[in-house]
């Protein structure tokens, strides 16, 4: 009966005002009973957009596009609310599902908007829904919508951020809060990509393109410091992190004077927020365990600019509150942080935080991860030329070093061994031989230096990092950061993959290394082909990082290279003897292409202090002693060791770099 | 025609090449995009990292051709004899690949995400680690089907891909992604599936008997009417699953976890089903005819009529279960 009413007063539109204020008190009698399924239901059949819903949720729930009316009105709302419930468990699912559904479509821009309509209405389904958005951001929140706020364009701000979450342009800008709508977008956009691809989508679909994209930056560069990894967020809820005392009632105000300024472009890889916050702390207990402290830089710190890096104390002993000049406190503070003044950026705590090594978060990635990273390559770059680069990263010296061998053998091996690794391998083994994505990216661009033209790689060594970011967004840089605060002197030490990549100084582009139509074939159709080589078609070629799996972390880096005539020595060289190599790659480096000035300084900084000789932790991390064996059933060649030689003198290195160049000059 | 005279030509604003003798030329890293070489003879070509994307390539020779990381993107192969070719790394987004001969092909990370694969034939090939994301392998009118029969699919990304009706019989797709695929009516037979992602898979009326799914993800999977018999589902996770009229005989289920299944009308004769979690399944008029369910956990769940004459339930947990007359086991 009452539903007979309400369906009437929906369908009678002359009658529509009447019927309305008739049935509304029944209506208010039905929400108060409906389920939150049901009220989700009823939103998504009274939403502005319902046709595009309803196409979207077809196709998330079937992948089939139903663009027929008639088709598409033999879908129920309930039946597809159910069905994509099933589908993605989870809210974080829901939003995945989702964005990877839109993906596919067309008219992606149109329809992230419809998907924004469909995830908030799906919220009241997930109890997860809520906690999305986390606690850490709650006060990052205000700090945000303060400053939007006060932009001279506060009212287009919240026009384009109103579209973006509500789907609707609407002109009573008085009712709409902007705090509310700096939370949703937060919400709607896990990542920062996703925020600045919305934006930049929706804008493509308005009237008036150029005004609104200064707009969207200002949203972007505003909105960047929420999209932080959780541990590089200041931790402003002192009480939830400090202690789990009720001794601690910790309240921090924002003042007016709250400033958050981006010192780097957010896609860089290291940002530092500057605030500057009045913090009343009445009372705190201090926990040994982790570093958990507030991070109020009062001055622009930039990290490549650091010389008055400052660094008091051992953060881990005093996980004190580190604070800035400005910082006002109570005559309660106990604790021996009185009179401390530390500055340093956000990427120190990624120290503090008991983050698994790279090494061991490759070794734990999901399928989910795996396929993730591997798609976004695929989308940016060509899936070869991917592999190559990360091959030659990786395995340079391993894959070429034949003294003797001819050319097509040489190329043999390499193609050979491009077959026998996929890229997942390949990435992973890349990734777990350096202790930053700053790192990995560096040691991907000396690589990617050394191939014609370079440009073509660059764009493959972007694709690779982008395809990452996501997963690896806590490592940032971080700890090489940290090192070259805490030690006064560091040497200047590549990375295990930079220093494998060496021998390779003299290899070529993929294009010369196939140039003849036969090299690029199966090694078994080229040994048919080549004739004069010596060399079998049931070669199993192996490549193995046997070592830096397992022994790398509690171990002293070791390196011994097991060529003819190969010395030995004591570990204790390591730091002087890479020191030099690295003086040597730069010399080889201006032979060939000249390196980026400022990407080298950024490395000798990042390398000096990533394996410094006090940090013997550190430097296992840096330097894995990965061995690397390619090992071949040819009976001139059964197995061939090659290991990093950290016993080797300068020229010894010089010596071996030049037997390992298997192929010839650019 | 040699590889000099056909840039050269290109290079004048010439693009149809229409039947072109190509016979191993060497094109590589050429910048050929839009040509139209439809029914020309590429056997034994060149044509490593050479851009052709939308090339028109259709009814085109191309076998044994050396095609490593080539960009094929939205490329016309339709009915291309590209049988033994070297595709590895190469782009073929969204080519239209239909009824292409693609058997003992090497597509070693390829990407053909969104590429129509529809009868084509992959009999075969080598597709570890190829992206396929959104490509169409779907039958038409029952025969108009993707052959995969023999290929190597590890680690493929097939998620949210159409393989209706796929001919998938025997096919290595261990650790593979065919979360979200689409496999209805799809031939698994005797496919192994060990480490595959089939997270919202929907396999109604596929045939998965003498299937290997160890340590796949099944959870929220549709098997309406699956044929499982003598699939080997031990340990895995079902939670969830959708298996009404299912044929599980002699499925080894041991160890698994059906908790939340829909099993109704399922047959599970002769099924392995020691130590599996059944809390909250829906078993009703489900066939248990001399299953072995020892040691498992029944709890809550409904076995309205299911026939249980012959079952063996030592050991096992029917607290709160619906027993087949309806009443409540306590």
């Amino acid at each position: 009966m009452v539903v007979g009413l309400v369906s009437r007063a929906l369908s009678y539109n002359r009658l529509k005002t009447h019927w309305t204020i008739c049935v509304a008190p029944l209506t208010n009698v039905l929400m108060n009973v409906l389920s939150p399924f049901d009220e989700t239901v009823r939103d998504l059949a009274l939403a502005q957009h319902l046709p595009r819903i309803k196409k979207l949720l077809v196709y998330a729930c079937t992948r089939h596009w139903e663009s027929d009316t008639i088709g598409l009105s033999s879908y129920h709302l309930h039946e597809l609310v159910q069905q994509l419930v099933q589908i993605a468990p989870t809210y974080h699912e829901l939003k995945i599902h989702l964005n990877g559904v839109i993906q596919t479509l067309n008219k992606p821009a149109e329809y992230t908007l419809v998907a924004n309509a469909i995830l908030r209405h799906f919220q009241r389904l997930y109890p997860d829904a809520v906690s999305q958005a986390s606690r850490q951001h709650q006060s990052l929140y205000q700090v945000v919508t303060d400053q939007l706020a006060q932009n001279v364009e506060q009212s287009r701000i919240k026009k384009l951020l109103h579209f973006v979450c509500r789907d609707h342009w609407t002109q009573d800008l008085e009712t709409v809060d902007l705090g509310e709508l700096v939370r949703e977008v937060h919400v709607l956009t896990p990542t920062y990509d996703d925020l600045t691809a919305i934006l930049g989508s929706v804008i493509h679909t308005i009237s008036k393109p150029e005004k609104y994209r200064a707009i969207a930056q200002i949203i972007t560069t505003e909105l960047a410091p929420l999209y932080q990894p959780k541990s590089l967020l200041p931790d402003v809820e002192i009480g939830a992190v400090a202690v789990p005392t009720q001794f601690v009632t910790t309240t921090i105000e924002p003042t007016s004077a709250v400033q958050t300024t981006m010192a780097h472009d957010p896609s860089a890889d290291q940002i530092v927020l500057a605030t500057q916050e009045t913090v009343t702390v009445d009372h705190y207990e201090v926990t040994a365990h982790g570093v958990e402290s507030v991070v109020m830089a009062t001055h622009h710190t930039d990290i490549t600019q650091e010389a008055d890096f400052i660094r008091h104390a051992d953060i881990t002993q005093h996980p004190d509150i580190t604070h800035g000049a400005d910082m006002t406190r109570d005559a309660d503070m106990t604790q021996h942080t009185e009179g401390v003044e530390e500055q340093y950026s956000w990427a120190e705590e990624i120290q503090a935080s008991s983050l698994p090594s790279m090494r061991q978060k490759v070794s734990s990635l999901s399928m989910d991860e795996l396929f993730s990273m591997r798609v976004e390559i695929h989308k940016f770059a060509n899936p070869l030329l991917a592999k190559y680069l990360l091959l030659l990263n990786s395995y340079a010296t391993a894959v070429g070093y034949d003294d003797g061998d001819k050319l097509g053998q040489s190329n043999s091996l390499l193609w050979a061994a491009l077959k026998d690794k996929d890229l997942d391998t390949l990435l992973c083994d890349a990734l777990k031989s350096c202790t930053s994505v700053g790192e990995f990216e560096r040691s991907l661009k000396r690589t990617a230096h050394q191939f014609k033209p370079s440009n073509r790689y660059s764009t493959v060594v972007n694709a690779i990092v982008r395809a990452i970011q996501p997963i690896f967004a806590d490592y940032r840089e971080g700890s090489s950061v940290v090192n070259r605060a805490a030690s006064s002197f560091t040497p200047d030490v590549p990375t295990y993959g930079e220093w494998r990549s060496m021998g390779d100084q003299l290899s070529q582009p993929l294009e010369q290394l196939s140039s003849d139509p036969g090299q690029g074939r199966d090694p078994a159709i080229m040994g048919a082909e080549v004739g004069t080589a010596d060399y079998s078609g049931n070669e199993a070629i192996q490549l193995e990082t046997t070592e830096s799996d397992s022994k790398v972390d509690d171990t002293e880096a070791e390196a011994t290279a097991q060529t003819d005539g190969a010395a030995s020595g004591s570990t204790d060289d390591l730091p002087s003897s890479i020191h030099d190599n690295t003086d040597q790659t730069q010399t080889l480096g201006e032979d060939n292409a000249p390196l980026d000035q400022r990407q080298d300084a950024d490395l000798v900084l990042a390398a000096g202090s990533a394996s410094a000789p006090n940090s013997h932790e550190h430097a296992t991390q840096t330097q894995p002693s990965a061995q690397l064996s390619l090992t071949t059933s040819r009976p001139a060649a059964a197995e061939h060791h090659w290991v990093n030689n950290p016993e080797l003198t300068p020229s010894e290195v010089k010596q071996t770099v030049d037997e390992t160049a298997f192929l010839p000059t650019l | 025609m040699n590889e000099q005279e056909l840039l050269q030509r290109y290079a004048a604003d010439e693009t149809d090449f229409t039947g072109a003798n190509l016979v191993g030329v060497n094109l590589m890293g050429a910048d050929l995009i839009g040509i139209n070489l439809s029914k020309a003879d590429l056997r034994n070509a060149h044509l490593v990292l050479a851009y052709l994307n939308r090339a028109l390539l259709s009814h085109a020779h191309l076998v044994a051709a050396n095609l490593s990381g080539i960009n094929l993107s939205q490329a016309n192969l339709i009915r291309a004899n590209l049988r033994d070719v070297d595709l590895h790394g190469a782009n073929l987004q969204e080519a239209d690949l239909r009824s292409a001969d693609l058997s003992l092909a090497h597509l070693l990370d390829a990407n053909l995400m969104g590429a129509d694969l529809r009868n084509a034939d992959l009999g075969g090939a080598n597709l570890t680690g190829a992206c396929l994301r959104g490509a169409n392998f779907r039958e038409e009118n029952n025969k108009y089907s993707a052959n995969l029969r023999g290929a190597n699919l590890r680690k493929v990304d097939l998620r949210g891909a159409n393989l209706t009706g796929a001919d998938l019989a025997k096919v290595d797709l261990r650790g593979a992604n065919l979360s979200e695929a689409m496999l209805r009516h799809a031939d698994l037979q005797e496919a192994d599936l060990s480490d595959a992602n089939l997270r919202g898979a929907f396999l109604s009326d596929a045939n998965l008997a003498q299937a290997s799914l160890r340590h796949a993800n099944l959870a929220n999977v549709k098997l309406e009417r699956a044929c499982l018999i003598e699939a080997d589902l031990a340990t895995v996770d079902l939670t969830g699953a959708i298996l009404p009229d299912a044929n599980l005989q002699k499925a080894n289920l041991a160890w698994a976890n059906l908790s939340g299944s829909k099993l109704s009308r399922a047959n599970l004769s002769r099924a392995n089903l020691r130590k599996v979690k059944l809390i909250d399944a829906n078993l009703t008029d489900a066939y248990l005819a001399r299953a072995d369910l020892t040691n498992a956990d029944l709890t809550d769940a409904s076995l309205v009529r299911a026939e249980l004459s012959s079952t063996n339930l030592t050991g096992a947990t029917l607290a709160n279960a619906v027993m087949p007359d309806g009443s409540v086991y306590r």
